[in-house]
C-alpha cells in the first residue's frame, strides 16, 4: 500500500530542505544475462517475443539482441505456434494468418526457447477481461499539484470472484505512458491481493491513474505544468488481463524502478522474480530474467474535446 | 553455552541469601538527594564515606542508603555543578538525613571541590554506559535550533542511524527495534515526531537520560541492544516556575510548581508550526481540511505520603497529523500513562512498584465521498505492571530483584474500503501475548579493587489466543514460504506458542590504579517482539509483531571490555571499549515481501544470524571555560540470511565503518556560549544494479551477482554551530531569556541518504533506448540556520 498521496504528502514536508542530484557512480562488473520479454495478447496482430541480454545499467544503446534462438509457443492442444527472427534482430514474431490469434480466454501455453543449446521454458494463461465501458473527461480547475486541464477516467467492472488481476495501459496520442510511476495495475478491483475489493467497478485511483502524472523531481521536463490532456488529444485505454505472478512480477518492477519516489521509506533493492525457468545449464550467464503473460486485451479509444 | 549460564545461576541464587546472613549489627543513614533549588530528586548523586573509602549513589528516586558500624563519620555528598557537602554524623541508631544541594558559584575559576562522583565512570562497576545530562543537551547545536535528546545519544560512541530523518537510532549494530525507550518506566514504541526529525522527549520535561550499550543489568529486559532511559522531572517542589521557547519548529511552554508542601506537579507541551511554514507551498483552495502539525503534552505530578511512601502519576500524548483536504488523512502517535509508588519497607529496603500502559497507533483515511473510502489503522498497546526492591544490604552490596509482567495487545491492521458503497473489511485479527520476567542482582564491592555487578534474568514469552495460526511449507531458503492451507483456530487466552530465556547479566570491574580501572561485563538479551519493516529507514506505518509459532525471539550475546582512564585531576575522561554482540534470530525478508495487512505476514520472514563488533573511543573534557568531548568507533556489523548474498555474510543497511563526533563548547564570556559540532561516518551499505534489463519499454535494475549491500553510498559530514546570547543575571529578576542562533550543516553539504537508480525523466520515446541515471537523495540540500528564544520565570 504504497500510496501516491502519502508520498506527495512526505514529500511537500521534505522537500522544504531535501534534494536529488543526479550522480556518477561506478557499478560493479555483472554478468551479462539472457533477457525474455514475452508479453503476448490474444490481437489478431503479429505477436512479437524478444530476446536479448542484460547490459550494463547506465548503457543506453541497444542491448545485444540473440539471434539464432528457436521460439515456440504451445497451446494446451498441442498447436505450436512458431516465432521467427526474420530481420535477425532478436526480435521473434509470429503472423496471424488472416483471422486466427492465439487463443481464447482460458488457453493454456507453454513457451519453450533454445538458444546455443540451452533450453528456456514458461507456462502462462490467458485469463478473462472485462471490457472498457466508458472514459470519461473532465476539465478541471487548477489545484494542490495539478495544472488546468482535462482528467479522464475509464469505467470498467471486475468480474466476480476474487484473483483476476489486470494491467491497464494507457496511450495519449498512440504514445504508451510508459514512465514506471504511471503503470497501472489492479488486482481485481483495488490495489492489492487479499483486501477483497471485488466485483465492483475499479476503485477511484485506479480509474484515475490513465493520466499523465507530473513529475515530482527537481528535474521534470516533459511535464511539471503542462495539463494531463487539451482538446484534440486521443485517448486509448487498454485492459491486458494478467496471471497473477506477473501482476507481482509488475508490483515488484514498479517498487524497484520508483524507489527514489519513496524517500526515505524506500525498500531496499532486490532483484525481481522471473517465470522463466532455465532447464539444462546453471551458469549464471545462461540463466533468464524477464517474464512470459499471454493476456486478452480490451480497448477504448476517444478523442478529447 | 547452557550449562554455563545453569551454573552461573545456581551461583547467583545460592550466593545471595549467603551474603544475607553475614548481618552484624549495622547502622543506616538514608533519605534523599535534592536539588535545592527546584526540589528536584537527584539521580546518580553520590553519598560517600572518605575515612573508609566506601559510598553509595542515589537511585532514579534520588534515595541513597547506607549502612555502617555506630561511629562518627564524615559523610561527603556530591553531585556534578552542585556544590559539595560534608556532614558530621554520629551515627548511634538508624537515621534520615535528606541533603538539599545548592547551585555551585557562578564564577569560573572557582576551584571545584574535587568528590567522588566526578571519578564514577572510574570507580563504579558501569560500562557501556553514558548519561547526558540536560544542560548538555541544550547547549548543543540543534537542527533548526530545536533541542532534542534522540539526536543528541546519536554523538555518542556506539550509537548511529541510517540518515537524517530517519527514525531511531541504533546502537552497536542493532536495529532500531532493539532499543527499548522508556518514559518514566513506560516503553515508547515509536521515538519521533516528524518520522525521524525530531524526537518525541520535549526537552523542558525531561531529568535525566541514561543510555545501556552493554553490561545492562539483570533489572531491564526485552530488547537487544539498549535500554535508554528517560526519566522526567517531579515539577519543581520550591516555586512555580515557567519555562518554554519559542523556536523555528515548535513552541514549548512548561508549568511547574508545588501543590501544597506535599505535591509538585509540571505540564509541559509543544506544538510545531510546520503548517504554517508549509502554507507558501500550499495554494489557497488546497488550504481546507489542510494539517500538517505535531505536537507532545507531558504530565506529571507526585505526593508524598509519608516520610515512607511517595507516589508519582505522569503521563505523554503525542501526536503528528497530516492531513490534505478532507480526502487524504494520515496520524500517528504514543500515548503513556505510569503510576508508581515508592515505598521503604525500612531504612535498607526501598521499593517501587510501576504500573504503565503505553501505546502506538497510526490512521490513514481516504477518500472524500462516502461511497469510495479506505481507513486504516494499526497498533500495539500493552499494560503492565512492575516491582523492584533494592536492599541497602551494607556499603559492599546492594542487591535489586523483582518482576515485570507485561499484556500485549497487537493489532496488525484494521482496513476497511467502500468501493461504489459496497463494504468490504479485511482486518487481521489482533494477536495476544504475555510477556512475564524475574530478576535478582546485587552489586557487590569486593575490596578497593574489584568490584562486581552480577544477576541473572528469567524471561518467559506467551503467545495466546484468540487467533488463528497459519502452517507454512518448508521452501527454498531465500524464498516466500507458502501456507500449507493448515490453519488451527485458538480460544481467547489459550497458549498458542512459548518461549522462555535464562538471561546472565556479570560486570567485573578492576581498579588498576587511583584514576585508572578495567572493566568487563557479558550479557545475553532476548527480545520477544519485533518490528516488521524493510525499508532504509523505519517508518511510521511499521507494525509490532510478537514472537509466534513461526518467528522465534532474537537473541544476542554480548561481551565487552574497556578501560577508563581519568587525567588532571579529572577534567579529561576517556574511555576505550571493544564489543562483541552474536545475534541469533533476527529477522530478514524475502525480496518484494509485502508487510501490509497481509495475513500471511510469516511467510514473508527470513530468520537469520548476526554479528557485530566494534571499539569505541571517548575522550572527554569536562571542567574550564573549554569543554567538549570526542568519540570514535570503529564498528562493523553483519548479517547472515540463507538464501540471500549467495549465503554468505553481507554488512546490515545500519553499517558504518568510521563514526566520529566532536563536540566542544566555550564559554566567552558571562553571557555568551558558543558550541560545535562536527560529525564524519562512512556512507551505509546499499545494493547497486550491475545490469538493466529491458521489458516493454521499461528499464529495470539488476543485479546480476545477487550480492546485497554491495556498495556504500559516500561518507556523511556535517558541521553545525551555535551561538548562546544569556539573558542578564540580576538579583530578584524572575524572567531570564536566552537567544540561541545556530546554523546546521554549516558548509552546506548535500549529505546523501541514499543513492537510486531510475530512467531519465525525460519521458522514453518507444522503442528508442532508454538512458538511465543514478540520483543521489539528500534529505537536508543546504544549511540551515535558525533562531529561537528560550526563557525562564520563577
Amino acid at each position: 500500500m504504497k500510496l501516491f498521496k502519502i508520498a506527495l504528502l512526505t514529500y511537500i514536508v521534505f522537500n522544504v530542505f531535501a534534494c536529488q542530484d543526479v550522480v556518477d557512480v561506478d557499478l560493479e562488473d555483472g554478468v551479462r544475462q539472457v533477457v525474455v520479454d514475452a508479453w503476448l495478447t490474444n490481437d489478431i496482430e503479429p505477436q512479437i517475443i524478444k530476446l536479448k541480454r542484460t547490459s550494463p545499467y547506465f548503457d543506453a544503446t541497444a542491448s545485444p539482441a540473440i539471434t539464432g534462438a528457436t521460439v515456440t509457443v504451445t497451446n494446451q492442444n498441442g498447436n505450436v505456434f512458431n516465432f521467427l527472427d526474420e530481420n535477425n534482430d532478436g526480435n521473434y514474431v509470429w503472423n496471424p494468418d488472416g483471422f486466427n490469434n492465439l487463443g481464447d480466454v482460458g488457453s493454456g501455453y507453454q513457451l519453450d526457447i533454445e538458444s546455443n543449446g540451452v533450453m528456456y521454458q514458461a507456462f502462462s494463461l490467458m485469463n478473462r477481461v472485462p471490457p472498457v465501458d466508458s472514459i470519461v473527461m473532465t476539465f478541471e480547475e487548477e489545484s494542490l499539484g495539478q495544472p488546468e486541464g482535462f482528467y479522464g477516467e475509464f469505467f470498467a467492472q471486475d468480474f466476480v470472484g476474487p484473483g483476476d488481476a489486470y494491467w491497464i495501459k494507457t496511450y495519449k496520442n498512440n504514445q504508451f505512458l510508459n514512465k514506471p510511476s504511471e503503470m497501472n495495475i489492479a488486482f481485481d478491483a483495488s490495489f492489492t491481493a487479499g483486501n477483497g475489493v471485488d466485483g465492483t467497478a475499479f476503485i477511484a485511483p485506479i480509474r484515475g491513474n490513465i493520466n499523465r502524472f507530473p513529475d515530482t523531481g527537481d528535474d521534470a521536463v516533459d511535464d511539471g505544468e503542462l495539463p494531463p490532456y487539451v482538446a484534440g488529444d486521443s485517448i486509448r485505454v487498454e485492459i491486458h488481463s494478467l496471471n497473477l505472478d506477473a501482476f507481482f512480477y509488475l508490483v515488484q518492477i514498479r517498487t524497484q524502478m520508483t524507489l527514489g519516489d519513496a524517500a526515505l521509506f524506500a525498500e531496499p533493492p532486490a532483484n525481481v522474480a522471473t517465470n522463466i525457468q532455465t532447464l539444462n545449464s546453471d551458469k549464471t550467464e545462461d540463466q533468464a530474467v524477464g517474464f512470459f503473460n499471454v493476456a486478452a486485451k480490451t480497448f477504448l479509444e476517444r478523442s478529447v474535446e | 553455552m547452557k550449562i554455563f549460564t545453569k551454573i552461573y545461576c545456581l551461583l547467583v541464587l545460592l550466593g545471595l541469601p549467603l551474603l544475607l546472613q553475614a548481618q552484624a549489627e549495622k547502622v543506616t543513614i538514608s533519605g534523599y538527594l535534592i536539588d535545592g533549588e527546584t526540589g528536584e530528586t537527584l539521580i546518580g548523586a553520590s553519598a560517600y564515606v572518605p575515612d573508609l573509602g566506601i559510598g553509595t549513589t542515589s537511585n532514579e528516586y534520588g534515595f541513597y542508603s547506607i549502612s555502617l558500624d555506630p561511629g562518627t563519620y564524615v559523610i561527603e555528598f556530591s553531585y556534578l555543578g552542585f556544590e559539595t557537602q560534608k556532614k558530621e554524623i554520629n551515627l548511634s541508631e538508624n537515621q534520615t538525613l535528606t541533603i538539599e544541594f545548592g547551585e555551585e558559584g557562578i564564577e569560573l575559576d572557582m576551584v571545584v571541590v574535587t568528590s567522588e562522583s566526578e571519578d564514577k565512570n572510574v570507580t563504579n562497576t558501569e560500562m557501556s554506559v553514558n548519561k547526558l545530562n540536560m544542560k548538555t543537551i541544550n547547549k548543543l547545536p540543534a537542527l533548526l535550533g530545536e533541542v532534542d535528546v534522540i539526536r543528541s545519544i546519536q554523538l555518542l560512541p556506539g550509537v548511529s542511524s541510517v540518515g537524517e530523518g530517519a527514525t531511531g537510532f541504533n546502537v552497536r549494530g542493532g536495529g532500531v527495534d532493539q532499543n527499548l525507550v522508556l518514559l518514566d518506566e513506560a516503553p515508547v514504541y515509536n521515538s519521533s515526531h516528524l518520522f525521524g526529525f525530531f524526537s518525541v522527549f520535549n526537552p523542558d520535561a525531561v531529568k535525566d537520560v541514561k543510555l545501556y550499550k552493554g553490561g545492562i543489568p539483570a533489572r531491564y529486559g526485552g530488547r537487544l541492544s539498549s535500554i535508554l532511559d528517560v526519566r522526567m522531572k517531579e515539577g519543581n517542589s520550591k516555586n512555580l516556575a515557567l519555562t518554554g521557547g519559542i523556536g523555528t519548529i515548535f513552541s514549548r511552554l512548561a508549568v511547574e510548581g508545588p501543590i501544597g508542601d506535599k505535591a509538585s506537579f509540571i505540564v509541559a507541551g509543544r506544538r510545531s508550526y510546520i503548517d504554517i511554514l508549509a502554507q507558501p507551498f500550499l495554494k489557497a483552495n488546497d488550504l481546507d481540511g489542510t494539517k500538517l502539525n505535531f505536537y507532545d503534552l507531558t504530565l506529571k505530578t507526585n505526593y508524598k505520603i509519608s516520610d515512607k511512601d511517595r507516589i508519582f502519576l505522569s503521563g505523554y500524548l503525542g501526536r503528528d497529523n497530516f492531513a490534505f483536504g478532507p480526502g487524504a488523512g494520515f496520524d500517528w502517535g504514543n500515548k503513556t500513562a505510569t503510576l508508581r509508588w515508592n515505598h521503604l519497607f525500612s531504612d535498607r529496603l526501598f521499593s517501587n512498584f510501576t504500573a504503565y500502559y503505553s501505546i502506538y497507533d497510526y490512521q490513514i483515511n481516504f477518500g472524500d465521498e462516502v461511497t469510495n473510502t479506505f481507513d486504516w489503522s494499526a497498533d500495539i498497546e500493552n499494560y503492565s505492571f512492575k516491582a523492584d526492591m533494592s536492599y541497602f544490604l551494607n556499603p559492599k552490596n546492594l542487591i535489586t530483584f523483582g518482576g515485570q509482567g507485561i499484556l500485549y495487545e497487537f493489532d496488525p491492521g484494521r482496513a476497511k474500503s467502500v468501493t461504489e458503497g459496497v463494504t468490504n473489511d479485511f482486518s487481521l485479527d489482533p494477536k495476544n501475548a504475555l510477556e512475564s520476567s524475574l530478576f535478582i542482582e546485587n552489586e557487590q564491592t569486593i575490596n578497593s579493587k574489584l568490584s562486581l555487578h552480577y544477576g541473572i534474568r528469567f524471561s518467559h514469552f506467551n503467545y495466546m489466543g484468540e487467533g488463528t495460526t497459519y502452517e507454512f511449507e518448508e521452501t527454498a531458503s531465500g524464498e516466500r514460504k507458502q501456507f500449507t492451507g493448515n490453519l488451527q483456530e485458538f480460544d481467547k487466552w489459550e497458549s498458542i506458542q512459548t518461549y522462555s530465556n535464562l538471561e546472565p547479566r556479570v560486570s567485573v570491574k578492576y581498579q588498576l590504579d587511583e584514576s585508572m580501572s578495567m572493566k568487563l561485563s557479558y550479557n545475553r538479551m532476548a527480545q520477544y517482539i519485533h518490528l516488521i519493516s524493510n525499508s532504509v529507514a523505519a517508518t511510521p506505518l511499521d507494525v509490532w509483531s510478537p514472537s509466534t509459532n513461526n518467528i522465534k525471539p532474537m537473541v544476542v550475546d554480548q561481551v565487552a571490555l574497556g578501560v577508563f582512564k581519568n587525567f588532571r585531576d579529572n577534567n579529561y575522561v576517556t574511555s576505550v571499549e571493544l564489543y562483541y554482540k552474536d545475534f541469533q534470530s533476527l529477522v530478514d525478508y524475502v525480496d518484494g515481501a509485502d508487510l501490509f495487512v497481509n495475513p500471511l505476514l510469516e511467510g514473508e520472514l527470513l530468520e537469520g544470524e548476526g554479528r557485530a563488533y566494534g571499539l569505541e573511543l571517548q575522550v572527554e573534557k569536562k571542567k574550564g571555560k573549554f569543554t567538549g568531548w570526542i568519540s570514535y568507533t570503529l564498528a562493523r556489523t553483519e548479517r547472515l540470511v540463507e538464501g540471500v548474498n549467495n549465503n554468505e555474510w553481507f554488512p546490515s543497511r545500519f553499517d558504518q565503518t568510521h563514526n566520529f563526533s566532536t563536540t566542544a563548547f566555550y564559554q566567552l564570556s558571562k553571557r555568551w556560549d558558543l558550541s560545535a559540532n562536527f560529525v564524519f561516518n562512512t556512507g551505509t551499505p546499499t545494493t547497486f544494479p550491475t545490469d538493466r534489463i529491458e521489458q516493454q519499454d521499461y528499464v529495470i535494475p539488476h543485479n546480476s551477482n545477487e550480492s546485497r549491500n554491495n556498495v556504500r553510498i559516500p561518507a556523511y559530514h556535517r558541521l553545525d554551530l551555535s551561538a548562546t546570547l544569556n539573558g542578564k543575571e540580576k538579583e530578584g529578576k524572575r524572567w531570564n531569556g536566552d537567544w540561541v542562533f545556530s546554523i546546521y550543516n554549516v558548509y552546506n553539504r548535500r549529505n546523501p541518504f541514499s543513492i537510486f537508480f531510475r530512467q531519465n525523466t525525460i519521458r522514453p520515446i518507444n522503442s528508442e533506448p532508454i538512458t538511465t541515471e543514478a540520483v543521489k537523495f539528500s534529505v537536508i540540500g543546504s544549511f540551515i540556520p535558525a533562531v529561537a528564544y528560550n526563557f525562564t520565570f520563577k
